[in-house]
């Protein structure tokens, strides 16, 4: 009787939350309240698919849910910000029969690197995929190994495992294949599945970025090779003395052509990118192999997948008086993500002009916390196609600072606290602009476009 | 001519530390007085004795047990550095080495280099960040800063386990002064506002990230206080306009205010 009534109560207010046109993770969190172990009385579909890690959750999501859509699945997932367990039980809740059994064959989430230890204690998914760890929301996560400790006390045997390969702190995730089936416990360990991206044209042979987290072996603490690398530390590892390093990969993406925005997966499937840089590449790749494991012929993935644009608006096209331009989304608190930002601008191919914003660092808390500046690699901005640099909002000066110490002509280089008036003096020019700023700040420059 | 040594840099180097010797070597370089930056993996490949600067910074909780277990083999040159009154900074967990003990989450000891009477415990329940302003006596003005860290630091003989054999070496708590007193964010106990610790001319704080770059005045204090201990004759501080250090400052010192 309770697990109808805490159900019944999460589907009312869901319905209620919809009349008010707000989506939120409370009709579960009332659920919880009133059962907390509710989810471990559902009966789960055959596939419950999770996806974690720092960058690419919401894109891989949104990603795999169109492919298996497109192919006639019947699925239900979460969107952005509801990823904790009070937004999984609403998901859950709400689509599932007053008996508790979820109306669909698949369920896809978003699971918060946090929180997925709490969330999987009721139920285990049957795939888990962790896209990537990198310095993320350093004011929540404290640093990357720490978020490392929680999603491995989120990993249950016998869940098979979907891992990005190039990244040397998810690969350590991978279940030991090795260890002797006990009889007793034959699922005491699960399958590994490995993705990854092979060299490229555009691969560099070392780690570029301000910092390698993985300068040292996480195994061993030798110093570490990388054969080549696709951005940040992802790419080919390797440790010559105790020998970790990428894994051979069941899903790969063999050739990146660039002029043409073009991938090839396996050798044979070829993908049209709608969207730019090769953390995009890395999303699709993660969808493709989880569409794979659940059954997908890759055919049918790569054709739903190729020119797919995605609805999550991470880029965004704009006018500015005389200027065209294009917004991208990046992280503040994410040195990785403003790099990839930063280099879709240097490499556009065409002059241009660069605003960047910081001005309110999280819009879920306060922190004045700029240290992750520092970490940022500005000088992907010394190219020659790179025009004016306008640097604005409340940390306009920590910004202007931290490119005193890049190798730009500080000539180039124009700091205006006022996100309005620094606009304002972008407006006379016609050459093409790129805007790179977080969620927290993006509305505040697109207010002012045309 | 000054020589600084940037110990672990490859290891312990979270959030943009690597930004305080870029900013220090440019403000030395601005007072005309020479530098020299060097950088070790290990502290068996350089002498400690031949540095007038020694800076450590911040790291993860398994990276700096690896640290640690290096600095072991040179204990006893780095109690000498102290004693001497060589120029040291550590930021970040990096200073925690330097105590008796570090508990670590599962509660395994790792023995500090017992130059000071503190203990240190480490827990993975709940990561402890937030952002720090702080009276320090070194400067006429507020420190601004961030604390990122997973451990309680103890001070005193208390501390130490009771079995633990003694260690009569380790500079007493009466002794040591704290670095900063916090007004707003975490102190070395997480009640108490006393955060890090000063010792002749050692500073250890919990503050990470470019503490340095953060606050001009601290770096203005450091630069005379090296300028200072240099062979540099006569030296006498010219002051350097550096507008958006102290806009950077002020904003944050007003944010956090
Ligand atoms: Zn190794």
């Amino acid at each position: 009787m309770r697990v109808i009534f805490a159900i019944m109560v999460c589907k009312a207010l869901k319905a209620v939350g919809k009349l008010l046109k707000r989506g939120s993770s409370l009709p579960g969190q009332i659920a919880l309240k009133l059962y907390p172990n509710i989810l471990k009385k559902i009966k789960m579909p055959q596939y419950v698919v999770a996806i974690t890690g720092s960058n690419g959750k919401t894109t891989t999501v949104e990603m795999t849910a169109h492919a298996l859509q497109a192919a006639g699945k019947n699925l239900i997932y979460n969107k952005e910000g509801s990823n904790q367990i009070e937004g999984v039980a609403t998901l859950i809740l709400s689509n599932c029969t007053f008996f508790g059994r979820v109306k669909a064959d698949i369920l896809l989430l978003e699971s918060d690197e946090r929180y997925a230890k709490h969330t999987f204690k009721y139920f285990t998914p049957t795939h888990y995929c962790i896209t990537n760890l990198c310095r993320d929301q350093l004011t929540r996560n404290g640093h990357p190994e720490w978020v490392f400790d929680d999603i491995k006390r989120s990993i249950r045997p016998g869940t098979t495992l979907v891992l990005n390969a190039d990244d040397p702190l998810v690969s350590l995730f991978a279940h030991n294949e090795d260890a002797p089936k006990n009889e007793e416990q034959p699922q005491k360990t699960g399958k590994n599945v490995w993705f990854g991206i092979n060299r490229t044209n555009t691969s560099q042979e070392e780690v570029t970025a301000m910092y390698n987290d993985f300068y040292f072996c996480p195994k061993c603490n030798a110093k570490m090779d990388f054969d080549y690398v696709h951005y940040s530390t992802m790419g080919a590892f390797s440790c010559p003395k105790c020998g970790y390093k990428k894994h051979a990969t069941d899903y790969t993406v063999t050739q990146v052509d660039e002029p043409a925005d073009e991938i090839t997966i396996d050798g044979q499937f070829k993908i049209k990118l709608a969207q730019k840089g090769m953390h995009n590449i890395y999303n699709l790749l993660a969808a493709f192999a989880l569409c794979g494991q659940l059954g997908l012929n890759p055919q049918t993935t790569a054709d739903a997948l190729s020119g797919y644009t995605l609805t999550n608006g991470r880029t965004l096209r704009f006018a500015l008086g005389g200027r065209k331009g294009v917004l991208l989304t990046s992280k503040h608190e994410n040195s990785v993500s403003y790099d990839q930002s930063l280099k879709i601008a240097a490499n556009s191919g065409e002059q241009c002009d660069v605003l960047i914003i910081v001005d309110a660092i999280s819009r879920k808390y306060f922190t004045g916390e700029t240290s992750w500046l520092w970490d940022i690699n500005f000088n992907l901005l010394n190219n020659p196609n790179i025009g004016e640099i306008y640097l604005c909002g409340t940390y306009c000066s920590d910004l202007a600072l931290r490119f005193e110490y890049t190798d730009i002509a500080q000539s180039k280089i124009h700091a205006y606290s006022n996100i309005a008036e620094g606009v304002g003096k972008l407006k006379s020019s016609s050459k093409k602009l790129f805007v790179i700023t977080c969620f927290s700040d993006k509305d505040k420059f697109l207010v002012l476009t045309d | 001519m000054i020589k600084i040594l940037h110990l672990y840099n490859n290891l312990l180097n979270l959030y943009g530390e690597y930004a305080n010797m870029v900013l220090l070597k440019k403000h030395l370089a601005d007072q005309n007085i020479k530098v020299e930056v060097i950088t070790a993996d290990s502290a068996a490949d350089v002498r400690l004795e031949d540095f007038q600067f020694i800076y450590i910074g911040a790291g993860t909780e398994r990276k700096q047990k690896l640290a640690l277990a290096d600095l072991q083999t040179r204990r006893d040159d780095i109690v000498h550095c102290i004693e001497s009154g060589t120029n040291m900074l550590l930021t970040g967990n990096s200073f925690e080495m330097l105590g008796r003990v570090i508990v670590d989450a599962d509660g395994v000891e790792h023995s500090g280099l017992c130059c000071f009477d503190f203990s240190v415990t480490e827990q993975s329940q709940k990561r402890l960040t937030g952002d720090v302003t702080a009276d320090c006596a070194m400067i006429p003005a507020t420190l601004v800063g961030f604390v990122n860290k997973c451990s309680t630091i103890i001070f005193g003989q208390d501390s130490a386990e009771p079995d633990a054999k003694p260690q009569a070496a380790a500079i007493p708590a009466s002794a040591i002064k704290s670095f900063c007193t916090v007004k707003r964010g975490l102190g070395n106990d997480n009640v108490a506002p006393d955060e890090g610790i000063r010792y002749k001319n050692l500073c250890g704080t919990h503050l990470t990230g470019p503490l340095l770059v953060k606050n001009p005045l601290l770096l203005d204090w450091l630069v005379k206080k090296l300028a200072e201990s240099s062979d540099t004759k006569g030296f006498v501080f010219t002051p350097h306009d550096y507008p958006n250090e102290n806009d950077a400052y002020a904003v944050t010192l007003q944010k956090l205010g």
